[in-house]
């Protein structure tokens, strides 16, 4: 290095070697050279260049590095690791750690006496010939099946053991596979025998909260109870296989020998080693075989305990973001056994096997309930923006205690709107709001239909006759100032056009209020509070004025020329008036329905004119006529702002 | 029911493993080695499995390597931060050293062939052309490993797992102008393979 000084000063034709470069590049130089490398490199293009070289080869040999590391077998058997390092912290600490002692041997020949030598001599060449013959006694290689069945075996007599209680601790980690980062912790605690065989298993959380828990009998029966879930009942063990399906509920897997063979099913295809005092066992499937990728059972080897395991396993595809990884995101998922202790029978706690009632009230108190404020608060944010209209989103309370906010709109820039209009509730933890687009239902191609606007009311293009032509077009002539050329055609289409969506409008209306009647059992609404309340009485309002509305712009269009004056009945007095607010909903939802019928076979060519009222009948007038009065009705008893049905002349209101 | 209550799951674990123990908790020693495991473990692996060869065999020395940070610590020795990266290294090189020495490892002429079996381009969207120019990119450095000596290949590996050339050094039990050395005519393998040209000597 003592070159580059003196080189530089002397001979401005000098040249760093190779050496001198790759120093230079890996900052081993001291300041001075480097800067006086760096100005040569500044001047000097030919150095440059070959000092790009250097980087150049570096980052081939990195990229070649890491794609090997990318292939390295992915799963080591971490379990393992945690296990014997259990059981080092486990012994007593020695004063002198082995290898001191073995290193003190040396010493002890050298200072000891000929007898002594002689005896320590001795003890080593014995303990040498009995590890020889153990060597021989227990052969190093056993197959899988023979392993696992042996340690089944011993796993049988110990669960018929009625005199022995068994405790466990185990710890289930979720580790990311590709950087091991720990996702999520569970501490298992877990009991099982005594005379009525029940197993108990409790979950804790990392900060020691009890979260889940399983009771399951001798014949496979289990009580399953998970913090804010119903508890549920399992008439049959279900199979580890199934298990697999829903990895967040793995806390359930036995770790035993048992559960692993009907893991792996052939045992031929796993591999044994030796590691230690312990087995691995270790088993990728050789085809596709659904979610798991890899499996490994640490097995002890002086009692044949399973003491650990990993999984392997394929997430479930994410279909957000398809085909932008070509590997698939996995998780591990690592069972190990923490302490284990067998105790009598008639010493153990027998309330260790009942469950807690902690956790089998948990999800009454504990998790996020959605409330019937909150779903009226919902409710009311999507009718703000119309999408409550022809049942495009539906609003529920699911088992699961949570509002499940879901839908299918038409386009990207409509879920956008109706997202941002639920942006106050959607952090809230009991909400759980799925809405797609078409594109994305198509995307995603799921089998099912998606839950589409009903959208009624859509008048065909063509413009061929209605039923009503003939007296359509006597009304509007007659309506024509004298002389006036009209085209009464155009005229009918557009009259007819009106009606049908009027009524379709009144029934879209009305199936909202339908809708928002049964989204809480009457019971509910008086447990309320006073802003949602408010919100719900709008909602009902401002649907029962539009269905007022509507019908009463289609009586006053339909009145002149169906019903002569004389013929109007009399206001439909006889009907009672109804008791609650969901009857007349329903009376209301049943008069408009009515009325569409007719009026779509009566205007519309698409309907065959079937069993409807005919328009002319004074049932069909009654049934506007009574819808138009329980929307108002609807509308005073809700608190909205009054409305005027007696108005039949007068103009309609905007 | 209630559990004392525990070190929660790392939030992410840092590369340079002595930003882990900068941990605010106390924690007891088992935890401390499991923390140490975690985030050292991968690279220790993989420079035993590419400088030695056997990726089952570097599987169990890297176990090992860690129960013996227990021990170590557990007799009441201690090891600075900032060293505790090398000192892992260490231990690990001379297991594996150990390991060869009792012929249990394969011999490690073999030991980039066994990885470079291992491997297959990923096709994942690329052009033909592309996938030809960094299959032929990835060959040549795969050759120029072959060529490499048993120093050489494990002064690159320490060089890439960030090691400076003190610490490699130190890892090695040789000094820093042999690791100098030893990794000048490494790259200098792995380029001349490349583009078949030698530059510059000195």
């Amino acid at each position: 290095m003592r070159r580059i000084f003196a080189a530089t000063d002397k001979n401005p034709e000098w040249h760093p070697g190779e050496a001198d470069l790759l120093l230079y590049v890996d900052g081993e130089l001291s300041t001075r050279k480097a800067a006086l490398l760096r100005a040569h490199l500044n001047a000097c293009w030919a150095c440059r260049v070959k000092a790009e070289k250097v980087e150049a080869t570096i980052s081939a040999f990195m990229d070649y590095r890491h794609r090997v590391a990318a292939n390295l077998p992915a799963l080591p058997t971490e379990a393992a690791f945690h296990h014997r390092l259990h059981e080092l912290a486990k012994q007593p600490r020695a004063k002198h750690p082995f290898w001191t002692a073995v290193l003190a041997m040396p010493r002890i020949f050298l200072t000891q006496s000929f007898r002594a030598r002689l005896v320590y001599g001795a003890v080593i060449v014995s303990a040498l010939i009995i590890a020889i013959g153990l060597k021989f006694i227990w052969p190093s290689r056993v197959s899988a099946g023979e392993l696992l069945a042996n340690s089944s075996a011993a796993e049988e007599v110990k669960a018929n053991d009625v005199s022995l209680v068994l405790h466990r601790s185990l710890l289930l980690e979720k580790r990311r596979s590709d950087d091991r980062k720990v996702l999520d912790r569970r501490h298992i605690d877990l009991w099982r025998g005594g005379k009525n065989g029940v197993t108990a298993r409790r979950v804790y959380d990392d900060s020691g909260r009890l979260v889940a828990g399983e009771w399951s009998q001798r014949d496979g029966s289990a009580e399953i109870y998970q913090r804010g879930l119903q508890p549920r009942s399992e008439e049959h063990a279900e199979t580890v296989l199934a298990l697999l399906k829903t990895p967040e509920e793995l806390w359930r897997f036995d770790l035993s020998a048992r559960t692993f063979q009907d893991l792996i099913k052939d045992t031929a295809q796993a591999r044994v080693k030796r590691q230690g005092a312990y087995y691995i066992v270790s088993f990728a499937p050789d085809h596709d075989t659904g979610s798991l990728l890899e499996a490994v059972l640490t097995v002890r080897r002086d009692d044949l305990r399973a003491v650990g395991v990993d999984l392997l396993i394929a997430s479930p595809r994410d279909s957000h973001s398809p085909a932008t990884s070509a590997r698939p995101a996995s998780q591990i998922y690592s069972i190990v056994e923490e302490s284990f202790e067998e105790q009598p029978a008639a010493r153990a706690d027998s309330h260790v096997f009942a469950p807690d009632p902690e956790l089998v009230a948990a999800e009454l108190t504990e998790s996020p309930r959605a409330t019937a404020d909150l779903q009226i608060e919902t409710t009311y944010l999507l009718d703000q923006i119309g999408a409550t209209l022809g049942q495009q989103i539906t609003v529920v309370i699911g088992a699961d205690h949570k509002l499940h906010v879901e839908g299918v709109v038409e386009t990207e820039g409509r879920k956008a709107e109706i997202l941002s209009a639920l942006a106050p509730i959607r952090s809230n933890p009991a909400v759980n709001v799925r809405v797609m687009s078409y594109a994305e239902v198509l995307r995603r191609a799921r089998p099912g239909s998606p839950r589409t606007n009903a959208a009624p009311g859509a008048l065909p293009e063509e413009n061929t006759t209605v039923p009503a032509e003939a007296e359509l077009s006597a009304y509007l002539a007659s309506q024509a100032a004298p002389g006036q050329e009209i085209d009464l055609r155009e005229q009918v289409r557009q009259f007819s056009e009106q009606v049908v969506g009027d009524s379709s409008e009144a029934l879209r209306h009305a199936w909202v209020l339908k809708w928002l009647a049964g989204v809480l059992p009457p019971a509910e609404i008086y447990g309320l509070s006073e802003a949602a309340r408010r919100q719900y009485s709008f909602m009902m309002a401002e649907h029962a004025q539009q269905v007022g509305e509507h019908t009463r712009k289609l009586r006053l269009r339909l009145e002149p020329v169906f019903f002569a004056v004389e013929t109007s009945p009399g206001r439909p007095d006889a009907a009672e008036n109804p008791a609650t607010a969901v009857q007349a909903i329903d009376r209301l939802f049943d008069a408009v329905m009515r009325a569409d019928k007719t009026i779509q076979s009566t205007f519309s060519i698409t309907f065959g004119s079937g069993a409807s009222t005919p328009i002319k009948s004074p049932e069909f007038h009654n049934s506007l006529l009574e819808a138009e009065r329980l929307a108002c009705w609807i509308q005073s008893t809700t608190g909205g702002s009054g409305c005027n049905t007696s108005v039949v002349d007068g103009k309609v209101k905007p | 029911m209630q559990r004392k209550s525990e070190v929660p799951a790392e939030a992410s674990i840092d590369p340079r493993a002595s930003a882990l123990l900068l941990s605010p908790q106390p924690m007891d020693l088992e935890q401390k080695v499991a923390r140490v495991y975690a985030a050292l473990r991968s690279p220790v692996y993989q420079y035993l499995a590419a400088a030695f060869g056997d990726a089952a065999e570097a599987e169990d020395i890297t176990q090992e390597t860690f129960l013996r940070l227990y021990v170590y610590w557990s007799s009441g020795k201690t090891i600075a931060d900032d060293r505790l990266r090398s000192w892992v290294f260490r231990v690990a090189h001379n297991l594996a050293i150990d390991r060869k020495r009792n012929s249990k490892f394969v011999d490690e002429l073999d030991s980039e062939a066994h990885l470079a079996a291992m491997l297959e381009l990923p096709d994942s969207g690329r052009n033909p052309e592309e996938t030809l120019l960094d299959q032929e990119r990835f060959n040549s450095i795969r050759n120029g490993l072959a060529l490499l000596s048993k120093q050489e290949r494990q002064c690159l590996h320490l060089r890439a797992e960030g090691f400076r050339y003190r610490e490699i050094a130190g890892i090695l039990g040789i000094s820093s102008s042999s690791v100098a050395e030893f990794l000048r005519r490494a790259l200098r393998k792995l380029m001349r393979d490349k583009n078949a040209q030698d530059i510059c000597s000195d």
